[in-house]
C-alpha cells in the first residue's frame, strides 16, 4: 500500500494524505496566529490513533519546523521583536523547569491530568470569551467615529507597569516595560508548556496582545520565535526522556506545516486584525469546549494505558 | 518376576503405540503459518496470515493467534462529581498483546469454543489482575472493550474454511489480517482439533513478527542513542522549516 506508511515509535500505520493535510491545516494557523497549534494537532492525532504520549511529544517535533519556517517569513517582514524574544525565553526556560518539577508534585498526588485539563478550560474560557467579546466590539464599532476622550485616567494595570524598575524601551513593539513583566509572563507560559506538552503561543497571542500591549503584526513573530526555542528542548527532552519523538510522524506532519505556515503568514498581513482576532477566539473557545466535554461526558472504555498524558 | 517384567514392558510397548496413534489420528497432521515472520517495514499497513493443515473428516478445528504475555499498567475511570477521573490504576499480569480465535463455519460456534476454554472469556483465567479496588470482572470487560477498539482481540466466526485433502483427510485453511499496531513478538498459533464438542488434540506453531530496514534502525536509534536521535530530530525540523522559508522566498519574488 504505497499510501501507508509505518510509524517505528507509534508503532501504527498512518495515511500519508491524511498526515500532511493535517499538518499543513495546523501550519496554516501557525503562520496566521503564531500559535504553534499542538493544542489542535495533539487532540486530532489521538483521535486517528496515535497513543497520547507520541503524539504530544512528536507534534512538538513538527511545530520546531512550522515555528522556524512562520518566524523566518515574520522575520522577513520585520516582524519579530528579537528582545522582546529573548525576555520570554529566558522566562520561559526557568518556568520550564519549574513547570517538569510540578507536574512531578502533582503525578505523585494524582489526578494531575484533571487538574491540567480544568486548568486548561478555565484559561481557554477566560481568553477565548475576552478576545471574541472585544474583537466582536471592534468590528461592530467599525465606521463609527471615535469621540476623543478629553481625558483618559490610567488603569492601575497601567499604574503598577509604571512603577516597576528598570523600564526598557522594545522599539520593535513600540512600548516601554520592565524587563521583568516579559520575564514573569514567560516563565508562566514555560510552566505551561511543560505541563501541558504543548508550545503554548495560544496563550502566549493573548497576553502579549492584552498585557505587554504590542501590536498585532510583532506578537505573532514574537510568539514564534518564542514557542520555537520551547518546543525545541521539548523535543530534546521528550526524546531523551520517555522515548516518545516519533521521527516519521513529526516528517509527515512538518511536510504539511511549513507549507501551511507560509500560506498563513501571508494570509495573516491580508486579513484584518480584528477578523484574525476573533476567528484565534473562536478557536480558543471550541478547543475549551472540546476539552470540557472530555471531562464531563461518559468515556467510551474506562481503561486506558497509563502515562497517556 | 520375569512374566512380570515382560507384562510391564508390552503394556509400555501398547501406550506408546497407541499414544502414537492418536498423535497421528487425531492432531491436525500438517499445520503451516504462511508467511511466519512478518516484517515490519516503512509500509507495513497490516499483513493477511493463512494458517493451513489437515484434519480427519469427521473433525473440526478452531484456530487460536496469541500474541507475546505482557504485564502492563492501566489507570481505571471513574466519575467523581460531574468529572471523569483517574481513580486508581490497575496491574494485568501475562496478558497476551493479541488474541484472535478464529472459528469454523456453522452456528454455536462461539459457544462451542467457549465450552472447551477457547477464546477471549477464557483469558480472565490466565491474566492476573492486581492492585485493583474494582471488580476484577468489570476490569477484564474494560481490558478486552480497550483491546477490541485496537483490533487486537477478536472471535472471528466462519474464519475456517474447508476443502477436501489427501488420504480421505479434510484440508483447512484460516486467514486473519493482523492489523498494523500489531505488536512485535513471539506469537504462537494453535489449532485445535474437535470431535462431537470434545476437544481432541492441538498442534502449535510459531509466528514472529519483527521490525527491519529503516523502521528497525530509528526504534533502535530512538532506545539506545536517544540524545542523539532528540538532536537529530531537531536539527532535521529545522532544517525543513528554513528549507521551506527559502523556496517561499523564492517564489515570492514572482
Amino acid at each position: 500500500m504505497p499510501w501507508t506508511i509505518y510509524l517505528p515509535i507509534a508503532q501504527h500505520s498512518v495515511s500519508l494524505p491524511i498526515m500532511v493535510g493535517l499538518g499543513f491545516v495546523v501550519g496554516l494557523l501557525s503562520g496566521m496566529f503564531g500559535v504553534g497549534g499542538g493544542f489542535l494537532m495533539t487532540p486530532l492525532l489521538i483521535m486517528i490513533g496515535i497513543p497520547p504520549t507520541v503524539a504530544a511529544a512528536s507534534d512538538s517535533n513538527q511545530i520546531v519546523a512550522a515555528s522556524a519556517s512562520g518566524m523566518y517569513a515574520h522575520y522577513r517582514l520585520g516582524n519579530v521583536d528579537f528582545k522582546m524574544g529573548m525576555y520570554l525565553l529566558i522566562g520561559g526556560i526557568l518556568g520550564g523547569t519549574g513547570g517538569v518539577q510540578i507536574i512531578k508534585i502533582l503525578k505523585a498526588m494524582g489526578n494531575a491530568d484533571f487538574l491540567i485539563k480544568i486548568t486548561y478550560v478555565v484559561m481557554l474560557g477566560f481568553v477565548g470569551v475576552y478576545m471574541f467579546q472585544e474583537s466582536l466590539q471592534a468590528l461592530r464599532a467599525t465606521g463609527i467615529p471615535k469621540a476623543i476622550p478629553a481625558a483618559v485616567k490610567d488603569s492601575l494595570y497601567v499604574r503598577l507597569m509604571r512603577a516597576l524598575p528598570w523600564q526598557t524601551r522594545f522599539d520593535k513593539s513600540g512600548i516601554v516595560l520592565s524587563p521583568f513583566v516579559p520575564l514573569f509572563l514567560g516563565g508562566l507560559m514555560g510552566m505551561l508548556a511543560a505541563i501541558m506538552g504543548v508550545g503554548g503561543g495560544f496563550i502566549m497571542v493573548p497576553i502579549m496582545v492584552y498585557l505587554l500591549r504590542m501590536p498585532m503584526h510583532v506578537v505573532v513573530g514574537t510568539s514564534l520565535f518564542q514557542v520555537l526555542f520551547t518546543c525545541i528542548d521539548v523535543t530534546i527532552m521528550q526524546a531523551y526522556s520517555n522515548r516518545t519523538v516519533d521521527f516519521i510522524l513529526a516528517l509527515l506532519l512538518l511536510i504539511g506545516s511549513t507549507f501551511g505556515a507560509q500560506v498563513g503568514a501571508r494570509l495573516s498581513t491580508r486579513l484584518k486584525e480584528d477578523q484574525l482576532k476573533i476567528f484565534l477566539a473562536s478557536l480558543v473557545l471550541l478547543v475549551m469546549v472540546k476539552m470540557l466535554l472530555s471531562l464531563v461526558l461518559t468515556p467510551n472504555i474506562l481503561l486506558s494505558y497509563h502515562g497517556g498524558h | 518376576m520375569r512374566r512380570f517384567a515382560l507384562v510391564i514392558v508390552l503394556c509400555w510397548a501398547g501406550l506408546g503405540f497407541a499414544s502414537a496413534g492418536f498423535a497421528q489420528t487425531d492432531a491436525p497432521a500438517v499445520l503451516t503459518v504462511s508467511p511466519d515472520v512478518l516484517n515490519v517495514g516503512l509500509f507495513f499497513s497490516g499483513w493477511e496470515v493463512a494458517i493451513t493443515g489437515e484434519i480427519s473428516v469427521s473433525q473440526d478445528v478452531v484456530v487460536e493467534i496469541i500474541g507475546p504475555q505482557l504485564n502492563s499498567l492501566f489507570d481505571v475511570k471513574g466519575r467523581i462529581g460531574p468529572f471523569w477521573l483517574t481513580r486508581e490504576k490497575v496491574d494485568l499480569e501475562n496478558a497476551p498483546a493479541l488474541y484472535i480465535l478464529l472459528l469454523p463455519p456453522g452456528p454455536l460456534w462461539k459457544q462451542k469454543a467457549a465450552a472447551l476454554n477457547l477464546g477471549i472469556d477464557n483469558l480472565k483465567q490466565r491474566i492476573g489482575i492486581t492492585r485493583s479496588e474494582t471488580d476484577a470482572d468489570d476490569i477484564f470487560h474494560m481490558f478486552v472493550k480497550l483491546k477490541r477498539s485496537e483490533k487486537l482481540y477478536g472471535e472471528l466466526p466462519d474464519a475456517v474454511f474447508y476443502s477436501a485433502g489427501e488420504n480421505g483427510r479434510r484440508r483447512f485453511t484460516a486467514t486473519c489480517r493482523l492489523p498494523s499496531s500489531t505488536p512485535v513478538g513471539k506469537y504462537t498459533v494453535k489449532a485445535t482439533t474437535i470431535v462431537n464438542g470434545n476437544r481432541v488434540a492441538e498442534l502449535s506453531r510459531g509466528l514472529t513478527v519483527q521490525e527491519v530496514g529503516f523502521v528497525e534502525k530509528v526504534a533502535a536509534m530512538a532506545s539506545e542513542r536517544r540524545l542523539t536521535y532528540g538532536v537529530a530530530a531537531v536539527l532535521i525540523a529545522l532544517f525543513s522549516g528554513a528549507l521551506m522559508g527559502l523556496l517561499f522566498k523564492g517564489s515570492g519574488r514572482h
